[in-house]
C-alpha cells in the first residue's frame, strides 16, 4: 500500500510542475483556508476569492520554497497576511463610506439623490454598510472612486455584465433600505 | 512583540484545526483554472509538447544550415565563407550546436520554469534521449553531409587541405550537438532548482 505524499512532498511536486501535487495540495488546504477566513470575519462568498488569491500567490511564489521546510506553517503565513490585507482593505472602504461629502452623495443616482438632506448621510451610511461586501466595494469604486465598468473588470477580474448586475442589486437594495427607514421615521 | 508571536501561534492553531469549510466542486474549478495550464498534466504532455518543439527546432536548424552550406543567399554565403575559415575542429563543433541549438532555444522560449523543472525533474531520460536520437538519424544520412561539406565555400576549405577525415569531423560535429542542449540544461537546471531549507538560518514558527 502507497503512503500518502506530505505536504512537504506536494509542494516540491508543484514546485517541479506536477499538476496532480497542486490538484492534491488543493485538496487538503482550500477549506482550510475557506474556515480560516471566515472565523476572521470575513464573508464566506469573499473567503472564495481569498482562496484564490491565495493558492495564485503560492503559484507565483512557489519558488521561495525551500526543500525541506514545513510547508503547512510557510503556507498559514501566506494565508494569514491575504486575510490581514484584505481586512485592512475592507476597512479602509468603510472608512472611505464614512467620509462621503454632500457632493459625492449627490452623484448617487435617481431617486437616491432626491432624497431630503435632512438624515440623507446617516441613512445612506447605514443602507451601505448593510451591503455584502462585494456589492460595497463595486458601489464605491462606481460612485466614489468614479470608475468605468471597464476600469472595474480590469481591477476586480470579474466580467462587466456580472459588475453591472451587481451594482444593480446594490442600488435596488439601498433604494429598499431607505425606503423602509423613511417610512418609519413618518 | 510577544504578544504577536501568542496572536499569531494561535491563528496557527485555529488555522489547523481539523473544521473546514468545503468548497463545491465549481468553486473549487474556478479557482484552479489559472494555476493548472501552467503545470504539467501527465509525462506523456510534456513528452508530446518536448518533442513537437524539437521537431520544429530540428527543422529550422537544417534551413540555416541548407542555407549556409549552399549560400543560397549573400548574407549565408558570407557567413558559411567565415565559418569554413575558420581552424577545422570548430566548424564541425560549431555546425553541431547549431542543429541542437535552435530547439533548444524554442524550449527555452515556449516552456515555462514549471514545464522546464518538469523537463529536468521527472524527465531526465527523455529530455537527454531526444538530442541523441536526433542527432542518430543525421548520422544515418552522411550522403547529406558529405554534399553539404564539399559544394559551395567548403569546398574552399577542402581545397586549402584543412580538413579531417569524414569521421573524426562526423564524430566532433556528433559530440558537439549532443553535448550542448546538455550544458545548457544544465545551465538552466542551476536557474530553476529548487533552494535547500537551511534551519539554523530562520527564526520563523516552522
Amino acid at each position: 500500500m502507497s503512503q500518502e505524499p506530505s505536504d512537504e512532498d506536494l509542494l516540491e511536486g508543484w514546485l517541479v510542475g506536477d499538476s496532480s501535487a497542486f490538484e492534491e495540495f488543493f485538496r487538503r488546504h482550500s477549506s482550510r483556508v475557506v474556515a480560516y477566513a471566515v472565523k476572521k470575519g470575513i464573508q464566506r462568498e469573499e473567503a472564495l476569492e481569498i482562496v484564490q488569491d491565495v493558492f495564485l500567490k503560492l503559484h507565483a511564489n512557489i519558488d521561495h520554497y525551500e526543500v525541506g521546510r514545513r510547508a503547512l506553517p510557510w503556507f498559514f503565513t501566506l494565508v494569514h497576511h491575504t486575510c490581514l490585507d484584505r481586512l485592512k482593505r475592507g476597512g479602509k472602504l468603510g472608512a472611505r463610506i464614512e467620509r462621503a461629502t454632500e457632493r459625492e452623495l449627490d452623484a448617487l443616482p435617481a431617486p437616491l439623490n432626491k432624497v431630503d438632506d435632512e438624515g440623507f448621510a446617516p441613512d445612506l451610511t447605514s443602507a451601505l454598510s448593510r451591503l455584502p461586501t462585494d456589492q460595497q466595494k463595486i458601489l464605491a469604486m462606481r460612485l466614489f472612486e468614479e470608475m468605468s465598468f471597464q476600469e472595474i473588470s480590469q481591477r476586480t477580474g470579474r466580467s462587466e455584465v456580472s459588475l453591472r448586475k451587481v451594482y444593480s442589486r446594490a442600488l435596488q437594495n439601498i433604494r429598499e433600505w431607505m425606503g423602509v427607514r423613511k417610512g418609519d421615521s413618518r | 512583540m510577544r504578544e504577536d508571536d501568542n496572536s499569531i501561534a494561535k491563528d496557527y492553531a485555529i488555522f489547523v484545526e481539523d473544521e473546514t469549510l468545503p468548497m463545491t466542486p465549481i468553486e473549487a474549478t474556478a479557482a484552479k483554472d489559472r494555476i493548472r495550464k501552467d503545470l504539467v498534466r501527465s509525462p506523456g504532455q510534456m513528452a508530446l509538447i518536448y518533442f513537437g518543439l524539437s521537431v520544429v527546432g530540428y527543422i529550422a536548424s537544417l534551413a540555416v544550415c541548407a542555407q549556409n552550406a549552399f549560400g543560397l543567399s549573400a548574407i549565408a554565403h558570407a557567413v558559411s565563407y567565415h565559418i569554413h575559415q575558420l581552424p577545422d575542429p570548430w566548424c564541425p563543433i560549431l555546425c553541431g550546436s547549431v542543429f541542437t541549438g535552435i530547439p533548444f532555444v524554442l524550449s527555452l522560449m515556449f516552456l515555462n520554469r514549471f514545464q522546464h523543472r518538469y523537463l529536468i525533474f521527472r524527465m531526465w531520460w527523455f529530455f537527454a534521449s531526444v538530442p541523441v536520437f536526433a542527432t542518430g538519424l543525421m548520422m544515418i544520412l552522411p550522403s547529406k553531409f558529405q554534399h553539404a561539406r564539399m559544394s559551395g565555400p567548403m569546398a574552399d576549405a577542402v581545397a586549402r587541405g584543412d580538413v579531417m577525415s569524414n569521421g573524426a569531423w562526423m564524430a566532433l560535429w556528433a559530440a558537439s550537438a549532443i553535448l550542448l542542449p546538455y550544458i545548457l540544461e544544465g545551465i538552466v537546471y542551476l536557474v530553476v532548482r529548487p533552494r535547500r531549507y537551511i534551519a539554523a538560518r530562520s527564526n520563523r514558527i516552522d
